[in-house]
């Protein structure tokens, strides 16, 4: 692609994209709040890329704060890019136009640093994708030592291998002080005139940062690996970068209101980080371990302030466990007697399933009670044990009929199907126990409310994810998928007044392979690039026929890597990536679910010994409890 | 109760808006400035606004209006402060209290002022095309849709059409509830061999029965 200035890219813009492409306003960038800064003068300049659309990328609560990390620091600029529509990019290939970004539209390729975030396994191809449109080669290998440095974060850099030919540096954990050092170092090693090698050699010493290039991986004969074995000094292990203290965390208040509406177009609270209940199939349990959480009076401080900065009428109060926070009570309480008073809706998601959740959701949902959801994730007690989700049938149905009775008339109950140790009757005791909740739930309807009452049930299956104790597990086969969803689906069809939506299995099983294989999938993802894969998370757009094909080309087996049960001794693929969690209390939790046996959560009963304290030197941090107006 | 009649332009891309997006860059605007607009009753309130005639996507505006119901008290400086709420691309000219009765921006308005920036092309011969295009009682015109093509006649739609400044085709287009012909379509028919390389709304206008014409 020949050199092309901002200059020459407006002019396409305005002229010829935005006048002729589908929802033209996503595109067009320098949306309020955001931050343009004066190119000639930083020191350093990163486009971050989301690797799907703006709808959803505007919806990203971690590129938020990456940003504003960013705006914050001088002589950093970051700017943000999106993956475009199907017609928008074959307008942008026909005119030999580059990926830009939305403040500056500068290429993407005139970047020192180009960023991915790892949100899914299923956007890799958009990763791939991005690249080539930005006039970059996709392999890290080929692309020039002038060329931007490519870096990828996320919860899926947790197990990075699948990309290691593609992306030149990963940064694990926490991003918002690590990115900002990253930048900083390319700052410092360019200005000394080094090139892309001198950083990757100065990069790897930051807390954190994997370079892949740096680790040379070897395989036995049967497939499985051999060694991994750290090169040019880079660390044995690589640890995940953690942020101890969330009060002293950038926070971005002056988030940036999308031109489009986002998928979810609201003003987001993390509340805290991390969460301790240790379900077994969660790698976000894990990932993210040990709970740190906001001091609730600066939390509230930051809502008034981006409610006066966005005009924003919702806010959603982000954490991976909401009612788990210790001061969730105080919190709302504040923010419905601070925030403005012609009403700013607040919403919590990930509740869990008890009378204290409850009370919290009315406390938001005073007038619209729009919907409630809960994830009980098993049918019957034994799985619900197997997987460490602490809460019995009784509970279920009494939380969902006082939820009926205050007036909710649409509850959706989240499960998931081929857990291991998963039977038939645990398939059914789902439907079994969905019918008993519609029971009580029709009965606890007050008189007042007309709409009938509707219950869905989301089924999703199961993907085993690194660093969970289910990390050896293999995905059950395809076709095993199919039978138990349409056994499931035969015995919730007679039940009138559910609704069933089931995963689509053939995504759920790449998932799976793309979640616990090794580097050699590279191979298999570039060929399926090639053959046009992208989006594939867009049951519209995805492939699988594609897929199946870039396998068999590529000479690897997707059923080895999505369906086969790892032994307890191998070498895993992301063994040289710790995110602090001991591998001996995840053989111990695994052997545990076997044992349908349950491990407390250490919020409230202790340290069970997980290893990530120990290992990044920190703690649970919690905030002492304020009283409630009415307790005073 | 008070009903403001706010002027304003939309400049730039933000003219790429949907309607709906728009609506919402004012309502998130309103709130961060506190003007005091009112809410509808009802279970899913939402503030009492109301806009002109809606403009196409990628079409600009010199003077746009909208209606806004608030609480007593408010002056005309307060719009002008509350300009630095507003994204950039977005400005209010004037803003006015209504005097009660007065008809809805939707009832009143129905003549469109457009100038349309054109790329290279014939003057003579669009100028030809123009003064065939007034000779004639009936232009007839397909507009074309995904739900089928129409034929339509815009001859009595089109109030006065002319070229200025050699790449600006400015045409005055009467609404109706019968079919108004849209800009792109005029210059499409007018200047077929051109492209449009951007269009803005100039001005909304009223014309009553004795054909004179006054701002909203
Ligand atoms: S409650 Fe369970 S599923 Fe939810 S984040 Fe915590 S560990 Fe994961
Ligand atoms: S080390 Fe102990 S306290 Fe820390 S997260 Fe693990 S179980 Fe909890």
């Amino acid at each position: 692609m020949s050199e092309i200035d901002r200059i020459e890219i407006e002019k396409f813009l305005n002229e010829e994209l935005l006048p002729s492409v589908e929802r033209p306003a996503q595109y067009i960038g320098g949306e309020y709040n955001s931050v343009c800064k004066d190119w000639d003068n930083a020191d350093v300049r990163m486009a971050f890329l989301f690797p799907d659309t703006y709808e959803l990328g505007m919806s990203h609560m971690g590129m938020r704060i990456l940003y504003e990390a960013a705006a914050v620091t001088d002589g950093v600029l970051l700017e943000r890019s999106f993956a475009p529509l199907a017609d928008m990019e074959a307008k942008m290939r026909a005119l030999k136009l580059p990926l830009f970004t939305w403040e500056s539209h500068h290429a993407v390729k005139d970047f020192d640093v180009i960023g991915f975030t790892l949100q899914y396994e299923m956007s890799y191809t958009n990763i791939l994708n991005m690249l080539d449109l930005s006039g970059l080669n996709v392999l890290a290998s080929e692309r020039e030592e002038d060329a931007p440095l490519v870096i990828a974060g996320g919860p899926c850099a947790f197990n990075p291998e699948p990309l290691a030919d593609f992306i030149d540096l990963f940064v694990i954990g926490d991003g918002e002080e690590m990115n900002i050092e990253l930048l900083q170092c390319v700052a410092r090693v360019k200005k000394a005139g080094g090139t892309k090698s001198d950083i990757l050699r100065e990069a790897m010493k930051i807390e954190g940062v994997y370079v892949p290039s740096f680790y040379n991986v070897s395989y036995n004969a049967d497939g499985t690996i051999a060694g991994i074995e750290a090169q040019n000094g880079a660390p044995a292990v690589v640890k995940r970068r953690i942020v101890k203290d969330m009060d002293k965390a950038v926070f971005p208040t002056k988030c940036i209101l999308p031109n489009v509406k986002a998928v979810h177009d609201r003003m987001m609270l993390e509340i805290m980080r991390g969460c301790t209940r240790g379900c077994r199939f969660c790698q976000a349990g894990i990932i993210y371990r040990p709970t740190r959480e906001r001091s609730p009076e600066l939390l509230l401080q930051q809502a008034i302030e981006m409610e006066k900065n966005t005009g924003y009428d919702e806010l959603g109060l982000l954490s991976l466990s909401s009612a788990d926070y210790n001061n969730i009570a105080w919190l709302t309480d504040a923010l419905n007697e601070n925030l403005n008073p012609s009403g700013v809706s607040l919403s919590l998601p990930s509740l869990r399933i008890d009378a204290f959740s409850l009370s919290l959701a009315e406390k938001v949902q005073k007038v619209r009670k729009s919907g409630l959801t809960f994830a009980p994730e098993a049918g019957s007690q034994k799985m619900r044990n197997v997987i460490n989700k602490g809460i019995n049938e009784e509970e279920i149905i009494r939380t969902v009929a006082a939820a009926v009775a205050r007036g909710w008339t649409s509850v959706k109950l989240y499960f998931m199907i081929g857990l291991p140790f998963e039977t038939d009757e645990d398939i059914i005791a789902i439907a079994e126990l969905c019918r008993k909740v519609l029971r009580e739930a029709k009965g606890a309807k007050p008189d007042y409310v007309t709409k009938p009452i509707s219950i869905s049930l989301g089924v999703s299956t199961f993907v085993p994810k690194c660093n969970t104790p289910f990390q050896w597990c293999g995905q059950i086969p395809k076709e095993e998928i199919r039978r138990r969803q349409m056994l499931l689906r035969d015995h919730i069809k007679p039940i009138r007044g559910l609704k069933l939506s089931c995963h689509d299995s053939a995504t759920s099983y790449l998932e799976a392979a793309f979640a616990t294989g090794d580097r050699r999938l590279g191979k298999a993802l570039y060929l399926a690039w090639q053959k046009g894969c992208k989006f594939d998370g867009w049951t519209e757009h995805f492939r699988f026929d594609l897929w199946q094909e870039a396998f068999s080309e590529s000479g690897l087996s997707l059923e080895w890597y999505a369906n086969r049960e790892k032994s307890l001794d191998e070498i895993l693929p992301w063994s040289h990536i710790s995110c602090g969690v001991s591998q001996k209390w995840l053989k111990n939790e695994w052997k545990k679910a076997g044992e349908e046996a349950l491990t407390l959560d250490c919020r409230n009963h202790g340290c069970n010994g997980c290893g990530v304290c120990q290992s990044l030197g920190c703690e649970n941090d919690f905030k002492t409890k304020l009283p409630l107006k009415d307790e005073i | 109760m008070t009903v403001w009649r706010i002027k304003f332009s939309i400049k730039g891309r933000l003219c790429y808006l949907s309607h709906l997006d728009m609506l919402t860059v004012w309502e998130r605007a309103l709130r961060r400035g506190n003007i005091p607009v009112l809410y509808s009753q009802g279970f899913n309130p939402h503030m009492l606004i109301s806009f002109g005639p809606a403009h196409a996507v990628g079409v600009e505006g010199e003077g746009e209006y909208m209606d806004i119901d608030t609480m007593q008290g408010l002056k005309e400086e307060n719009w002008f402060a509350f300009n630095s709420c507003l994204p950039e691309g977005i400005k209010i000219f004037s803003a006015r209290e209504l005097e009660q009765g007065t008809p809805s921006l939707m009832q009143a308005v129905n003549i469109a002022d457009y100038s349309l920036r054109l790329s290279e092309f014939d003057k003579t011969a669009a100028e030809k095309a123009i003064a065939d295009f007034f000779a004639a009682d009936e232009v007839m015109f397909e507009r074309k849709s995904p739900k089928g093509n129409k034929l339509m006649n815009f001859r009595p739609a089109i109030k006065a059409m002319e070229i200025r400044d050699d790449n600006i085709l400015f045409v005055r287009i009467w609404m109706t509830n019968k079919g108004t012909p849209r800009p792109f379509e005029v210059a499409r028919l007018i200047v077929p061999e051109a492209r449009v390389l951007g269009c803005c709304r100039d001005a909304l206008l009223i014309e009553n029965a004795a054909g004179e014409l006054s701002l909203p």
